[in-house]
């Protein structure tokens, strides 16, 4: 038995002569020390053995130490992701861990049965093995109650947790793999196929893996369904690697060769446009409207490609190519610097590029935008729901710690706002930025561990962000990439949120803008691929993409109120006669303070109190008046005092405060300007007499005792007020 | 009737041969004298040499004595004719005996090269059919995996209509509208 987890082309030497009667089980290489920031060689390997020991093994092939680990053979032996930590685990049933120095650090499981494989949680806190039948996650330092589940009828052989994604991958004697989440809860469960699985292998970014078994070799998508089976006449597969870019496997199999595959035939496609990788240098694609068909040579192997918004963009092991729909005969090339490309994000103007450690936003014409740097930065840890990139935003979700999310202007490369990573109370799972739109009004969406979707404003000044709550329960979610609407996949529905900024202009019409549809047609848990024009590309449980179509109505509208045709806007929203319709119209005027559109689209709405309410704004004569009276239609109670502060109305401004209950801040301001105590004090005794209650606070107590209060002289006051604003502002006008 | 017939042998290595004929000669006489106890009324008609040409090694003397009794003679010679053929027959047969045992011999060996060819191909087809049958297992397992494969593109498809079908509805409902 010998396990070679080592990826060696071209010539083989002969490396290194063992001691007799050792026979190796596991082979690994420490992981890459990233900490430092830049790409230190790998030093020293580890191999365990059968007779229980641990060698050492430097570059040059001289064996530097052996450790006696376990009575038996060592059966697996696993690097903590951090390169802290390596544990063995063996046929005594042990499970130990040994420091990078070597030492024992501690024996963390005895069990009775052989351990035969373990691995290491991306947080390197965790360990799952198995334990026959069953798995166990164990915390590494205890503490937490280890979590123990069945996994599968037969012997548990193989397990991966991937570092992405977070799933744990089994494979088992009873010829299934399966697939949990870090809780141990069942996410994909395969069938029971002709022979066991003796290898399994996550691919480094998470969205594929490959399982090896008897003559077979197995590629799977991350969701678990299969999509190739490959029948070498290889016998057992006993261990799978992946390339550090993703591209290739290689596999070590039961007649003593050695196995190397490449992917291909990806298949990408964009509007009337398809790209298929056909071999490791070519890529054909075809315009299915013309049928006419482009064949793609590259020098070096392809490593990604990423097809959308009109721009095709290959990475290979050397070189960038961006080529674009109308022209496909001159490619746009660049030099990468590591060739090792693990994700290409594309937006309308340019795209990102993760080339090994380093993250970077280039033009669509080869141009460099600017590095992307933060501390703690994981490069290769990033993936589609983690980085989310439009036009002039970049947003990803930190590794380190999961609550915080990096925002970044494209142009600048820094952070945007207060120069302040965005923080939610919760974990977040999936990030999405908002396509279109100034970007000032740049929004994004974020999915936490509980699965609940909020909105944020990325570009805040001064004050914390605020999250706002969209829905719960959400699978998945994805953009428009022309206008800003938003798909999500919650519970068997599919929810279309035609205007989600509603939340920021009228919450109560937020339920009334989602387009809400059975998604059971499209069986369970389906995953929103793609969002685009009006079309909804989703990929089922089983593999299988299926597409749905949504009103383009609300496109539309879109397209109307951002060119400002309101009057245009009513037209559509009268032809339709939808009250879908109408609530997106709704808010979109009212966030745009548009009165006559939004007093339009509230009648349609029959929604009489707004209606009042923004007639009452229209009779409004001062302009700043009335957009603070929309800030707080809207709800943004500290906005609306911000503008009437800001234009100098600091009687509207007590009286705000007034009108929202707000006592000690309407007492605060007019104390602060001298104007109008006796009018806060006057309406707080009115307010208390209401309720038949005593002033108990001390502050109104204090200025309440040498203030008469006469509700009289007050009304005059204010009546004097209201004349001077508009004699003022007439004078202004005129 | 009685013939005397004497035979010498002679033991000679082919290198001797020249020695052989002197030794002969020179045993000549010794001949004659025993032809002297040729009873009386026997004359001695010859002297006869027979000898294996090819191998000097052995060498047959052969003297006949005929009896002057014309009849005894004649039967005798008869008998002579007779038992040389007889001889003659014996060794033709004993020709043909031994030729037919290489000749089985030959036939067995092949026989026993063919049977082994027949065990050989026996088991080579066992062990084809258990090809056959692990080919057969493999190449389902690719069947099912493409059958599964046509599942989701004939669902892709089957989406795919439905999605056309919608937007013709709507182009229709838009069309009647206006």
């Amino acid at each position: 038995m010998f396990f070679q987890s080592s990826r060696i082309f071209g010539e083989t030497t002969k490396f290194v002569t063992l001691p007799d009667g050792v026979f190796p089980t596991s082979l690994l290489w420490s992981p890459k020390d990233v900490v430092a920031g830049k790409k230190v060689g790998y030093d020293v390997f580890v191999l365990t053995s059968t007779d229980g020991k641990i060698h050492y093994i430097n570059r040059a092939g001289r064996l530097e130490k052996s450790t006696d680990a376990h009575k038996g053979a060592i059966l697996c032996g696993r690097w903590s992701p951090n390169g802290e930590d390596f544990a063995t685990a063996g046929e005594d049933g042990l499970v130990k861990i040994w420091s990078k120095q070597r030492m024992l650090r501690s024996t963390l499981v005895q069990n009775s049965t052989p351990v035969y494989c373990l691995a290491w949680a991306p947080d390197s806190k965790q360990l799952v093995f198995t334990n026959g039948k069953h798995l166990v996650i164990k915390g590494q330092h205890g503490g937490s109650k280890p979590i123990m589940w069945k996994g599968h009828d037969g012997l548990i052989l193989v397990l991966e947790w991937n570092s992405v994604n977070g799933l744990i991958l089994s494979g088992s004697e009873d010829c299934k793999y399966k697939i949990w989440d870090s809780y141990g809860q069942p996410v994909y469960s395969s069938l029971a196929y002709d022979y066991p699985i003796t290898s399994v292998a996550w691919n480094p970014n998470g969205e594929l893996f490959v399982v090896g078994s008897f003559n077979s070799l197995r590629l799977c998508d991350c969701s678990g369904w299969s999509y190739t089976l490959e029948k070498p006449n290889t016998g057992s597969i006993f261990s799978l690697a992946w390339s550090s870019d993703g591209t290739q496997i290689s596999g070590a199999c039961g007649n003593g060769h050695v196995i190397i595959g490449h992917l291909i035939d990806r298949h990408l496609e964009w509007k009337n446009f398809d790209a298929t990788v056909i071999s490791n240098y070519q890529i054909n694609v075809r315009n299915v409207l013309s049928d006419t068909k482009e064949m793609l040579d590259f020098r070096n192997r392809i490593i990604k490609v990423s097809f959308s918004f009109g721009h095709l963009v290959v990475a290979t092991a050397s070189q960038c190519y961006i080529y674009s729909i109308k022209n496909w005969n001159t490619p746009l090339i660049f030099d990468l610097k590591e060739g090792c490309v693990t994700l290409i994000v594309q937006a309308e103007k340019h795209f990102l590029l993760v080339d090994g450690l380093n993250v970077s936003i280039h033009s669509y014409d080869g141009r460099l935008v600017s590095p992307i740097k933060y501390s703690g930065m994981r490069a290769e840890l990033m993936n589609n729901l983690t980085a989310s990139l439009s036009n002039d935003t970049l947003a990803i979700r930190s590794k380190q710690d999961e609550k915080v999310i990096h925002v970044f202007d494209t142009n600048s490369g820094r952070l945007v706002g207060d120069g302040k990573p965005i923080s939610h109370q919760l974990e977040v799972v999936e990030v999405a930025l908002d396509q279109s739109g100034p970007s000032n009004e740049r929004r994004l969406a974020i999915v936490d561990k509980n699965r609940d979707l909020y909105l944020t404003t990325v570009r805040v000044f001064g004050k914390g962000c605020k999250f706002l709550k969209l829905g719960t329960m959400i699978q998945s979610l994805a953009w428009n990439n022309s206008c800003n609407m938003l798909a999500a996949l919650s519970d068997d529905r599919l929810l279309i949120y035609c205007y989600p900024n509603a939340i920021y202009a009228d919450k109560d019409l937020l339920p009334s803008v989602i387009d809400e549809r059975d998604s059971s047609e499209f069986g369970k848990q389906p995953w929103i691929l793609q969002f685009s024009d009006n079309q909804v590309v989703m990929r089922r449980s089983e593999g299988s993409l299926v597409s749905t179509a949504i009103t383009p109505y609300p496109a539309i509208l879109h397209e109307y109120v951002s060119a400002a045709k309101w009057e245009d806007a009513v037209r559509l929203c009268r032809f339709v006669k939808e009250d879908m319709l109408w609530a997106c119209l709704a808010a979109m005027a009212a966030y745009a303070k548009e009165l006559s559109t939004a007093e339009v689209a509230y009648a349609a709405l029959k929604e009489a109190d707004k209606i009042q309410y923004i007639m009452h704004i229209k009779n409004i004569p001062v302009k700043e008046a009335r957009n603070a009276e929309m800030a707080l239609f809207c709800g943004n109670n500290q906005d609306a005092e911000a503008i009437l502060l800001q234009a100098g109305l600091i009687f509207r401004a007590i009286l705000l405060n007034i009108k929202i209950y707000n006592w000690n801040r309407a007492l605060e301001l007019a104390l602060k300007h001298k104007t109008h105590i006796d009018t806060v004090l006057v309406y707080r005794q009115k307010y208390l007499q209401k309720f038949d209650k005593q002033e108990s606070d001390k502050r109104f107590l204090q200025y309440g005792e040498g203030v008469e209060l006469n509700w009289d002289k007050v009304r005059t006051k204010m009546d004097f007020e209201y004349q001077k604003e508009k004699e003022h502002f007439s004078t202004a006008k005129a | 009737m009685p013939v005397f017939s004497f035979f010498l042998s002679f033991f000679l290595s082919s290198q001797r041969k020249k020695w052989g004929i002197f030794f002969f000669s020179f045993l000549l006489p010794a001949t004659r004298a025993m032809i002297t106890h040729v009873p009386k009324g026997h004359n001695v008609t010859g002297v006869q040499f027979s000898s294996d040409k090819s191998n000097w090694s052995e060498l047959y003397i052969r003297i006949t004595a005929a009896v002057n009794e014309p009849d005894v003679q004649q039967q005798s010679s008869e008998l002579r004719d007779s038992c040389k053929e007889f001889m003659d027959k014996i060794e033709s047969f004993h020709k043909i005996v031994s030729s037919l045992i290489e000749v089985m011999d030959s036939v067995a060996k092949e026989v026993q090269k063919e049977k082994m060819k027949a065990i050989g191909s026996r088991n080579l087809l066992m062990s084809v059919t258990k090809q056959r049958e692990e080919e057969q297992i493999q190449l389902m397992a690719l069947i099912t995996e493409k059958k599964m494969q046509m599942e989701r593109l004939r669902i892709q498809h089957e989406a795919l209509l439905k999605h056309e079908r919608d937007q013709n509805d709507f182009i229709e409902q838009f069309m009647l509208q206006k």
